[in-house]
């Protein structure tokens, strides 16, 4: 996929009918990416209802749209006048709703990953393609100008032959006051999460598939539980040979000190060269104190955040609208929860998994 | 006060050569650790293809005829080896016999037949040969170790490490290691304080003009897991790159030594200094404490012999392997 120039003028596009969307769950990943994206762009989309659990949250995010909200999301889905849905629930309520909603006619953009299980990810690809609907799996570092740009210099061979892709990605360990891992969040739940291998790890899979351009053939990992009393792990570090001969490799981190700045680090070594970006050498700001250097707003200084889900939201709504391909594709992100289910697999037996072609047999535990 | 030590330097190769830079006649005095004073830099002819004599005769270094003249020498306390590792056995049980104090950069043996008849030998002379670790050389390694192991990171959980040597300037000991390969995991070892009980590696595809790739998820008994990467030749740098990042449950700990080389701009382009200016030998200093620091040479060689088999062994079977 190339960079999308046109893209960062994203408010100032307009059309006489807007995309007509429902955003259920009104979360963190809601309010921080999908919210922001639905505010850039105005005449392309509009925010119809908000569906969460929580009605409080819900009517928080709704207000500012004028959008109406609800407890349950069967109440929105049925709605005629919504196009397409955003899911921005926990994984494992991806596939009831996406059901729903494609039942009821809608389009859906799903947060990542496609679901918890393949079963449930088969049953998406399958309602969706029964209903005559579009289903897009939000991989939202696909939409990143700086990964599209990357991607763009290895399309065009600026490295020669690649051999090796490293995506590192670090966290800090939960504030006491809640967030991803801390006690009662949903990523720290064993009934509702299965821990790194899909929070964050869902992306690090699709990225190196999608830049090694081939397909994995093996994947070897180790996880670990960093913090006090966790149940999941929140650590993960995986292997991955593809059938060209390239090596992908991800070290995933959830439990650094809280004044230790969250970064990514994609390097991409090839027979001619090398590609850099790494977040931690562009700190944008670095505060020295008594008790040492804090990094105040390295999670939101991330560049994977900047205007990526506008991006996305935008893609998917040209998709939806003109009809044509989806920049993520069902069956690419149900290969992306398969690599990162076999990289838990692998972890639970200390062994490497050989993964199957996409239309062979998969190991045994990972059977739908 | 500290006694001079006279070193007699045993090869050509990028350390040597970065020390008769360093520490020769005509190096600049700031340079000069203050614990060598006086020395007598010897190389082996035959070890120098690429270092003429009247290159060697620019630094004030005595050229000998045979190697063996060094150890002979009555003013050499020390010997530093850097000659290719398939020689390092013979020249270092040539030192300790003649009672020299030796430096050895990893490996000391490539195999285990190389290292049986040295073993003996080395037990003999305890303390007499010291290791030398490029990465622990470095005062960020060193602050590392320290850091981990006075607690400051309370305890150690995950480690991740790229070692990479742009230029392929250490030899490859196997089709698929470099000598590299044995100071990151020495490093690793001595970070840890445990030893690895489980190993996975794979290998990148060697081809023309391309880098030489080991990927290495190890285990410690103690639970650490460490993701490695060792790397040698890949082109679009021209020096050592090398970062470390270790997590414990009370902080963390990033070290990037070769990161703050100085770029230089040009009307012909953009390059890094290379590495010889950079921190990589200053195992001397400190009035020549071992960097081997309390570890048995013995022990840990055996070690890393056996992890070295077990990494084959992956690579073989493309699977871990139990330690």
């Amino acid at each position: 996929m190339s960079v999308d120039k046109a893209s960062l003028q994203f408010g100032t596009e307009s059309r006489p009918e807007p995309l007509r969307v429902g955003l259920i769950g009104a979360g963190g990943i809601a309010e921080s990416a999908h919210v922001p994206a639905l505010r850039n762009l105005p005449g392309r989309v509009r925010l119809v209802a908000v569906a969460d659990p929580n009605g409080g949250r819900a009517k928080a995010l709704a207000d500012p749209f004028d959008a109406d909200y609800y407890e349950d999301y069967r109440a929105l889905v049925q709605r005629k006048d919504v196009d397409a849905v955003i899911i921005a629930t926990p994984e494992r309520w991806h596939a009831d709703i996406t059901t729903a909603a494609a039942e009821a006619g809608k389009h859906v953009l799903c947060e990542k990953p496609i679901a918890h299980t393949l079963a449930d990810a088969d049953r998406m690809l399958r309602v969706t393609r029964d209903h005559g609907v579009r289903l897009m799996i939000g991989h939202s570092r696909r939409f990143t100008a700086r990964y599209q740009a990357l991607k763009d210099l290895l399309d065009e061979n600026a490295v020669g032959a690649v051999a090796l892709i490293r995506e590192n990605e670090r966290r800090a360990r939960p504030a006491s006051d809640g967030g991803y891992w801390s006690p009662g969040h949903w990523t720290a739940d064993p009934a509702q999460s299965v821990g790194v291998a899909l929070t964050n790890g869902i992306h690090e899979a699709d990225l190196s598939a999608w830049l090694a351009r081939s397909e994995p053939v093996r994947i070897y990992a180790e996880a670990k539980i960093l913090r006090e009393g966790g149940k999941v792990p929140d650590f993960i570090t995986w292997t991955i040979t593809f059938a060209n001969g390239v090596l992908a490799t991800s070290e995933i981190v959830n439990g650094l000190p809280p004044s230790y700045p969250a970064y990514h680090q994609l390097e991409v070594y090839g027979t001619e060269g090398a590609l850099r970006a790494k977040d931690h050498d562009m700190q944008s700001a670095v505060c020295y104190g008594t008790e040492g250097a804090t990094h105040p707003i390295s999670y939101s200084a991330l560049l994977h955040q900047q205007d990526t889900y506008t991006r996305q939201l935008k893609a998917f709504a040209d998709a939806v609208e003109g009809g044509g391909p989806l920049p993520v594709t069902p069956e690419e992100a149900r290969a992306a929860l398969y690599l990162a289910l076999a990289a838990q697999e692998s972890a639970e037996r200390g062994r490497a998994v050989k993964l199957a072609a996409p239309t062979g047999e998969p190991p045994r535990r990972l059977r739908p | 006060m500290t006694l001079p030590v006279r070193i007699g330097l045993l090869g050509a190769d990028e350390r040597i050569r970065a020390m008769v830079e360093r520490y020769g006649p005509g190096a600049p005095l700031e340079a000069a650790p203050v614990t060598v004073g006086s020395w007598a830099p010897c190389m082996i002819p035959e070890g120098l293809p690429s270092v003429a004599p009247n290159e060697t005769a620019r630094y004030g270094a005595i050229l000998v005829d045979r190697w063996t003249e060094v150890l002979e020498d009555p003013l050499v306390d020390s010997i530093v080896v850097g000659t290719d590792p398939g020689a390092r056995p013979v020249v270092i049980q040539a030192g300790l016999e003649m009672g020299k104090t030796v430096w050895c950069p990893w490996p000391i043996a490539e195999t285990e037949a190389a290292w049986e008849p040295l073993e003996p030998i080395v037990a003999e002379h305890p303390g007499q040969l010291r290791i030398i670790n490029d990465l622990v050389a470095t005062e960020e390694g060193a602050s590392m170790l320290a850091r981990v192991h006075e607690g400051g990171l309370g305890t150690l959980t995950t480690v991740y490490g790229a070692f990479r040597d742009s230029q392929g300037r250490r030899g490859m000991t196997s089709p698929a290691m470099s000598s590299l390969t044995w100071h990151a995991l020495d490093f690793l070892r001595r970070l840890t304080d445990s030893p690895a009980t489980r190993v996975y590696a794979a290998s990148g595809p060697r081809r023309s003009g391309g880098p030489q790739l080991l990927l290495l998820t190890l285990r410690y008994l103690n639970d650490v897991v460490v993701t490695a990467e060792v790397a040698t030749g890949f082109p679009g740098a021209s020096g050592d790159d090398w970062e470390v990042e270790a997590v414990g449950t009370a902080g963390a700990f990033r070290i990037a030594p070769f990161q703050r080389e100085l770029t230089v701009v040009s009307a012909q382009g953009s390059r890094r200094v290379p590495w010889v200016a950079g921190p990589g030998v200053s195992f001397f200093e400190g009035g020549l404490e071992p960097t081997s620091g309390a570890m048995d040479v013995r022990s840990r060689t055996g070690e890393l012999l056996v992890l070295m088999r077990a990494i084959e062994a992956s690579l073989e079977r493309r699977d871990a392997v139990a330690l």
